[in-house]
């Protein structure tokens, strides 16, 4: 009895730590950790090198720098030639791989989702290149364009030599340039086809049972309830395209990046320079992609 | 007469052996798309199987494809003696294994604050987070080499390792975020009961919320352990001793360190690798490559089913 009347004296004391404060400290509490790292490995260099971009360092000993405005902006974008072409082709690159790299994961995971006899086993293999992709031989190997060599072997089975011959040699060309494509666009489908799988296992199966009872075909399901039910992950796996491209070793332009800043000349200025027009293309990049897929991702969560 | 003409097959023939077959219709064409698929990823890597074991003049011999034709296990050799493992293999599996501690660790508490809490700016805050997923390294390597410098911490692991404690690190974002997800797709209740019975916000972390995201830390150390290990942009910066490298770049750097030891590999066994008396040819990378990739292949098959459940239960589903 006399806690019960402990407890209610204690109440109306106004104390500092009210229930929304005392909320706002336990948030503080959780992300710590992150706030004292984004101060010190994110801010800091994002502002350190925004500096470094828009002036000249004088001195390579204490870093001492001395405003230049535009200078090294201009340079990269106007006299630059290496620059400039890689930038192109880069924006050219993103642009094709990131609508194939989507559709060919969706088509395998689409697959992957039936069920079948071996379905793990081909799991694990479409999961390989995440796992093994990212070393140092792999990306060698790719360089020396061992992929390619499997999609000639692959061409074989699909279009035998007789059929090749028979369809004539412009059409066997223009089906191995795309062929080539593809072996390229796989290679980077190994997460992507994970989400996919994730997105497609989240389909409530309630749906596609309510569809088959209204005689609907599988092929007008996956257009009327598949596909509208995965745009959240299409456009999370367009982002990762795009963010997965920066640790490809065939990113020409980020090792421009790479040997401007730490062999030869040093030079710091220029190269966060060349790094920043490159982060404000992607940031463009996804803005598009963002409102491009919004107005069918809002569409999904009113209905 | 009749028995010498030739019979074609007809159409009844096919249909008959189509339907003995197990596999069916649409089946048997997804069957067939995957394998096809399937032989596009193996095929690098059997490649790369291969090659390992192929002497030098079968890998210049462009009529040997598949099958060497003196099976060898020499690449194997020149590359265990000179990639240091006595250093290489300790290295990297404490940069991989704290790494990815560090990962699981704070960026789990990280998103938990995220997931559960409103405060002020936390709006602002997630967005940075966002931005660092997005941001490539190459943008703020500059400085933070400059910073890593002027503390005298280049030639340790502490740049490779410390940043993974403080949710940032190899794609530390990407973490955060996943645990976020998840964190946001679980009910309240729980943590709510718990509270009630006196448990403060660290012990309900502790205690409830991080037990329960068994399948995405499962994903989360896949991931880290995976790309931690493959990683060598960073420390290729960080580390220039060939003592205190990792195994990527200890493969990346074969060449070099083979011609710097050419005498002392060739005095152990009489005959010589290359064509030209030079031990290093790509066969010997493709061993290196091999041998480095082990452990990650024996973490994938253990956690392998765990994984797939993992990413199908995480908080992607939930976007």
């Amino acid at each position: 009895m006399a806690k019960k009347l402990d407890i209610n004296a204690a109440a109306p004391k106004k104390s500092f730590w009210n229930l929304k404060r005392k909320e706002n400290m336990n948030g503080y509490l959780f992300i710590l950790p992150w706030l004292i790292g984004a101060a010190a490995l994110f801010i800091f260099p994002i502002y350190r090198s925004l500096e470094m971009s828009f002036s000249n360092i004088i001195n390579y000993t204490d870093y001492t720098i001395e405003f230049a405005g535009l200078e090294h902006y201009k340079n990269a974008l106007t006299g630059d030639t290496e620059y400039l072409n890689s930038l192109f082709n880069n924006i050219k690159n993103m642009l094709q791989t990131v609508p194939f790299v989507n559709v060919f994961s969706l088509l395998i995971a689409v697959m992957l989702n039936r069920k079948f006899k071996g379905r793990t086993l081909f799991r694990a293999i479409f999961f390989l290149p995440v796992i093994l992709g990212s070393g140092f031989a792999m990306s060698q190997l790719m360089n020396q364009g061992v992929d390619q060599q499997a999609m000639e072997t692959v061409k074989e089975v699909l279009l035998p030599r007789q059929v090749a011959i028979y369809l004539g040699e412009e059409l066997t060309n223009a089906i191995s340039v795309f062929l080539n494509l593809i072996s390229t666009i796989l290679w980077k489908c190994g997460v992507p086809i994970v989400i996919y799988l994730a997105g497609l296992q989240g389909v409530p199966s309630s749906l596609y049972e309510a569809a088959r009872v209204d005689a609907a075909t599988e092929w007008e399901m996956f257009w009327l309830i598949t596909l509208p039910m995965i745009t959240p992950m299409m456009l999370l796996n367009m982002v990762f395209t795009v963010v997965d491209s920066f640790t490809d070793s065939q990113n020409w332009l980020l090792r421009l990046i790479e040997r401007t800043s730490f062999s030869g000349d040093f030079e710091y200025e220029y190269a966060a320079a060349m790094a920043w027009i490159f982060f404000v293309w992607i940031i463009a990049l996804i803005a598009v992609i963002f409102l491009v897929m919004r107005p069918f991702i809002n569409k999904v969560k009113d209905n | 007469m009749e028995k010498t003409k030739i019979k074609l097959p007809t159409k009844d023939d096919f249909l008959r052996i189509y339907k003995k077959s197990p596999i069916k219709g649409v089946d048997l064409f997804i069957y067939v798309m995957l394998i096809l698929m399937a032989f596009v990823f193996l095929y690098p890597f059997m490649h790369m199987v291969i090659n390992s074991f192929k002497s030098y003049n079968d890998i210049i011999n462009a009529t040997v494809k598949w099958i060497p034709k003196n099976f060898t296990l020499r690449s194997y050799e020149v590359a265990i003696a000179s990639m240091r493992l006595e250093h290489t293999l300790p290295n990297s599996l404490i940069v991989t294994v704290l790494a990815t501690l560090g990962h699981v660790v704070s960026c789990s508490y990280i998103a938990y604050g995220f997931a559960r809490y409103k405060f002020p700016l936390s709006g602002v805050f997630f967005a940075i987070v966002v931005l660092s997923i997005l941001m490539p390294i190459q943008v703020i390597i500059i400085p933070m080499y400059i910073t890593y410098s002027t503390f005298g911490v280049l030639g340790t692991y502490i740049p490779l390792i410390v940043p993974c404690f403080f949710g940032f690190g190899l794609k530390g974002g990407l973490f955060v975020f996943l645990y976020r997800q998840y964190f946001l797709g679980i009910p309240k209740s729980l943590e709510e009961a718990a509270s009630i019975d006196g448990c403060g916000p660290l012990k309900t972390f502790f205690k409830i919320a991080l037990p329960s995201a068994g399948s995405t830390t499962i994903v989360c150390i896949v991931l880290s352990l995976v790309w931690h290990w493959n990683d060598y942009y960073e420390p290729g910066l960080y580390l220039k001793e060939y003592d205190s490298m990792l195994l990527p770049q200890i493969v990346a750097s074969l060449k070099t360190l083979i011609e710097s030891m050419q005498s002392q590999l060739l005095e152990g066994a009489g005959d010589s690798g290359g064509a030209d008396g030079t031990l290093f040819h790509s066969g010997v990378v493709m061993a290196g490559t091999c041998f480095s990739m082990i452990p990650p292949m024996i973490a994938y098959l253990f956690l392998q089913r765990k994984f797939m459940e993992g990413i199908e239960r995480s908080g992607l589903t939930g976007m």
